[in-house]
């Protein structure tokens, strides 16, 4: 064994020969990460893990004939993750016009008091889901994805400079809804 | 405040909402799912490998077509289909005797062939 990782492109092409070891290398590498995305942007676990599976369903779908067309393995698969996620929304009906911020209630700080983990997590994924789609897309491939803004904006297919508007919005409006968190928020994390 | 000033108040402002959103927690898909995702790609595999009837029973949502022995019954079906269709008919075909009068019959009709007697042998 070289100890040298296997490039996801190698994984692809050999998954699509029907090399079981390599689908499943795929999915340690990649399903947390879809997983994750999803659930961002969903706010829901059982309908992100709908999403994750129809992802991988289609990544096994187009393995054999996977060439990269000038997008990384992870962009295409992001794509193909947030897309779908974004599918489910307009079937939701959830989807607001991207340049609408949501109305932010007055926080009182004395609420929140003594809030526990669970509590925080909920908060910060409330204020999360308040954010139209794209936005809310923009901070779940940048903020929780770790992702450049070009590899963003590859994904979302649009240009770097609207990425940045949608963050720069996005975290507007996360910071006005979760001010009266502060300190709870930090002293979570440290 | 200057310009300076403002960036780094605002870099420091994102990299607090970065800890905040942080507050989430991660997310990680657990074993009993990452399995499903493997099962998955297992089916995907047992259908191609299984070829093209089985894919197109699973593609019209007819899941006994697609069973092992869906094209034998098929296939007995068609002969069993033409066995009777061609019984059916059977009474209605020609007898071999039938159809050499019709024929004949046709010909004298179409295609007479007695000698025309020319006008100048006769002068």
């Amino acid at each position: 064994m070289s100890g040298e990782e296997e490039s996801d492109e190698d994984l692809v092409f050999r998954a699509g020969r029907g090399d079981r070891l390599a689908a499943a290398m795929l999915i340690d590498r990649h399903s947390s990460k879809v997983l994750a995305l999803s659930v961002r942007m969903l706010g829901e676990r059982a309908a992100a893990e709908d999403v994750s599976q129809e992802t991988f369903m289609k990544l096994w779908e187009h393995a054999s004939r996977w060439k990269p067309q000038g997008v990384s393995f992870q962009a295409w698969l992001y794509r193909v993750a947030s897309n779908a996620c974004l599918d489910r929304l307009r079937k939701r009906g959830r989807e607001r016009p991207t340049d609408e911020t949501p109305e932010i209630e007055d926080g009182a700080p004395s609420a929140f008091d003594g809030i526990a983990a669970d509590d925080r997590r909920r908060t910060v994924e409330d204020a999360i889901a308040a954010l139209p789609d794209r936005q809310r897309q923009a901070i779940a491939l940048c903020h929780y994805q770790d992702l450049s803004n070009i590899e963003a904006a590859e994904i979302m297919e649009t240009s770097v400079e609207a990425l940045e508007s949608l963050l720069a919005r996005a975290r507007r409006s996360l910071k006005v809804r979760l001010e009266p968190l502060r300190g709870e928020l930090l002293e979570g994390v440290r | 405040m200057n310009d300076d000033d403002r960036m780094k108040n605002e870099e420091f402002e994102d990299k607090t909402l970065a800890s905040m959103l942080d507050a989430a927690g991660p997310i990680v898909a657990g074993d009993a799912f990452r399995a499903q995702l493997l099962t998955s790609y297992d089916e995907f595999h047992r259908r191609k490998k299984r070829g093209g009837f089985a894919g197109f029973a699973e593609a019209i949502g007819w899941r006994p077509l697609g069973r092992p022995w869906a094209p034998a019954g098929i296939a007995s079906l068609l002969i069993a289909l033409g066995f009777l269709s061609g019984a059916a008919s059977a009474s209605a075909r020609m007898t071999d005797d039938e159809a050499y009068a019709y024929v004949a019959d046709a010909y004298d009709q179409t295609f007479s062939i007695a000698p025309e007697t020319p006008s100048w042998v006769e002068e």
